[in-house]
């Protein structure tokens, strides 16, 4: 099939009845009789629904020229302008009902310095809870099969455990990491990853929609609508409240989303622009490809993650908490403590840094006032907790629960186990 | 999908990672920051500006023109509680840190206080990497990025925090 360039198509249905015959060769050249036979008929059959059984039809008398012919109709069926119907962003939204699968290809430019820092992968999706990500050089051609990939990350979630496995071709290594508990409160609750994309993807535009044109993407034409939105909306990884553009092309015909293109600038100023492209909903994705095996012969690291959401849960008795800004009076203090709310361990029994070891309390809503009023006239100051005057560590308030405050316990050297045990009112059981 | 791919990416990064982008690296010693130490590697970090500031120390870089570093370390091996080696999310090697209370501390006040702002990770007097600060580091870990091969990050790890003997050895 003639190559169409996506971007800048701007025939006409003579000149590609031309090329698309040009096709044919070595195969005999359609005499200009028959061409202007067969564009009378398109003509004719211009605006009727009878074009394709012309199709068929000719298909069976033509059979040398049916795919070029195919190709024409195709065409002029979906010449921008060339049909009185469109879809509205209405359309688009509720066009897909049941999401099974999601794949694509995605690619990441960050703008540093001048310079373009490109991150390129394919995504495949698959409900419920699987999903698996190949990541690119930026001069793969992702067309070639034999195109290796950088890593391949697989992740398989479920209810309470999620397993993530990382493998790196190039130095036959594996990283494989298991999450018992509940997942962070900043992490995805959904674990269906191809339908909550496709219910992002209707909701984060809204009403907010505006229609700028058209273009064939892939041979299919579609319609874009654009969007003006807030970059934390989008992306997960940035705070950055500035505005973000998008632009979600999706298919003339039944209005199913075919391209996304976002470009914002991130909380250091950079500028980002992101483009999901080639998607294809509800293909066939076979389990191999969200296999967690890992090859014999590699190297393969551990990781265990252990987490834990309380409730009715405090200080023990005796456990004191202060919080200060940097070396000043406290703001908060033993008793503004409602409750111990989560906490979560990382433990890798290949090193011997202790990774993580976060506590969540909730504050009294008083406390928690106090510390934000400080936090947002000092926004470079540091919040000091000390923990049961054993440990000075950095406090972290979190602006989506604006009563709760994180710290990091590792450097006391404490399993969770322990850490409930001696300091929390928590009546769960741990193997330590 | 966006949102998807930059979860599980943030999702991995137990470190919080001091290193937005390395955006060179060196290899000329900054003589001018050098000095007796009793560490058998030396490790410091300091705030660096790609343009010039006064009474701030030159140190040359690899066709990047020269990067300005502040004469006051903000970390040294002293805030270092333990390191090891360790590798990139891009399969890369490097040292992850876990700092001492104090030097988690003295992290989280830079890093708030400089968003956006360069770093530079000095090795035995050479710049290791010029990251930048993307985010409030609270958790008192650091990763030093070098184009380190293997046996190099190894070596930075065990030198870091191992004291160096009289006789040129070391020992922890």
């Amino acid at each position: 099939m003639k190559k169409i360039d996506e971007n800048n198509y701007h025939g006409s249905p003579d000149k590609d009845l031309d090329q698309l015959l040009e096709l044919g060769k070595p195969l005999p050249r359609m005499p200009e009789d028959l061409k202007a036979r067969i564009r009378t008929r398109l003509a004719e059959v211009g605006q009727e629904s009878e074009k394709k059984n012309f199709l068929v039809r000719r298909w069976a008398i033509l059979s040398p020229l049916a795919a070029a012919a195919v190709l024409a109709l195709f065409l002029i069926f979906f010449w921008p302008g060339g049909t009185p119907g469109t879809i509205s962003w209405a359309d688009v939204q509720k066009c897909l009902d049941q999401i099974q699968t999601l794949a694509g290809r995605y690619a990441q430019i960050t703008t540093i310095e001048g310079k373009p820092i490109i991150f390129r992968a394919k995504v495949y999706l698959k409900d419920p809870g699987l999903s698996r990500y190949e990541e690119y050089t930026p001069e793969a051609d992702l067309d070639t099969v034999e195109s290796r990939s950088k890593s391949i990350l697989i992740c398989k979630r479920e209810p309470g455990l999620s397993e993530v496995l990382t493998l790196h071709p190039g130095s036959g290594r594996a990283e494989w990491v298991t999450l018992n508990g509940p997942e962070s409160p900043s992490f995805p609750k959904q674990l269906d990853l191809a339908s909550e994309n496709w219910k992002l993807m209707k909701g984060f535009t809204e009403d907010k929609t505006r229609r700028i044109g058209e273009r064939v993407i892939n041979g299919i034409p579609a319609v874009g609508f654009d969007f003006e939105t807030r970059a934390r909306e989008l992306v997960v990884s940035t705070d950055a409240d500035e505005q973000a553009h998008g632009e979600i092309w999706a298919g003339r015909d039944d209005g199913v989303p075919l391209l996304i293109e976002l470009e914002f600038r991130n909380t250091l100023g950079q500028n980002v622009r992101i483009q999901f492209s080639d998607i294809q909903w509800n293909v066939p994705l076979e389990e191999s490809l969200f296999d967690l095996s890992v090859p014999l012969d590699w190297t393969l690291s551990r990781t265990r993650i252990e987490s834990a959401e309380y409730t009715d849960t405090g200080l023990a008795s005796g456990v004191t908490l202060q919080t200060s800004p940097d070396g000043q009076e406290p703001l908060a203090a033993t008793g503004d403590v409602a409750a111990v709310v989560w906490a979560e361990q990382t433990t890798d029994p290949d090193s011997k840094i202790p990774l993580m070891g976060q506590i969540t309390i909730e504050l009294k809503p008083e406390a928690a006032h106090r510390l934000h009023d400080y936090a947002d006239a000092h926004p470079d100051k540091l919040i000091v907790v000390n923990f049961n005057r054993e440990i000075n560590v950095a406090a972290k308030l979190d602006t989506a629960h604006p009563t709760r405050l994180s710290f990091d316990l590792s450097l006391l050297g404490l399993s969770l186990a322990e850490l409930e045990k001696r300091y929390f009112t928590t009546s769960i059981e741990r193997n330590e | 999908m966006t949102i998807c791919q930059e979860s599980i990416k943030q999702y991995l990064s137990f470190y919080t990672v001091v290193v937005l982008m390395a955006l060179f690296t060196s290899s000329l010693t900054a003589a001018e920051l050098s000095g007796k130490q009793p560490w058998a590697v030396r490790f410091e970090i300091h705030l660096a500006s790609l343009d010039k500031m006064e009474g701030w120390v030159s140190v040359p870089s690899d066709g990047q023109g020269p990067i300005w570093v502040s004469p006051e370390a903000t970390l040294t091996n002293a805030d270092v509680a333990e390191a090891q080696s360790g590798r990139t999310d891009d399969d890369r090697f490097c040292v992850n840190l876990l700092l001492t209370e104090d030097g988690a501390l003295k992290l989280a006040r830079l890093t708030k206080s400089h968003i956006g702002a360069f770093l530079v990770v000095m090795i035995d007097g050479r710049a290791a990497s010029v990251p930048r600060i993307a985010a409030e580091i609270l958790n008192g870990r650091a990763r030093v990025d070098g184009n380190f091969t293997e046996e190099e990050a190894g070596s930075i790890a065990k030198g870091i925090t191992a004291q160096q003997s009289p006789a040129g050895g070391n020992k922890k």
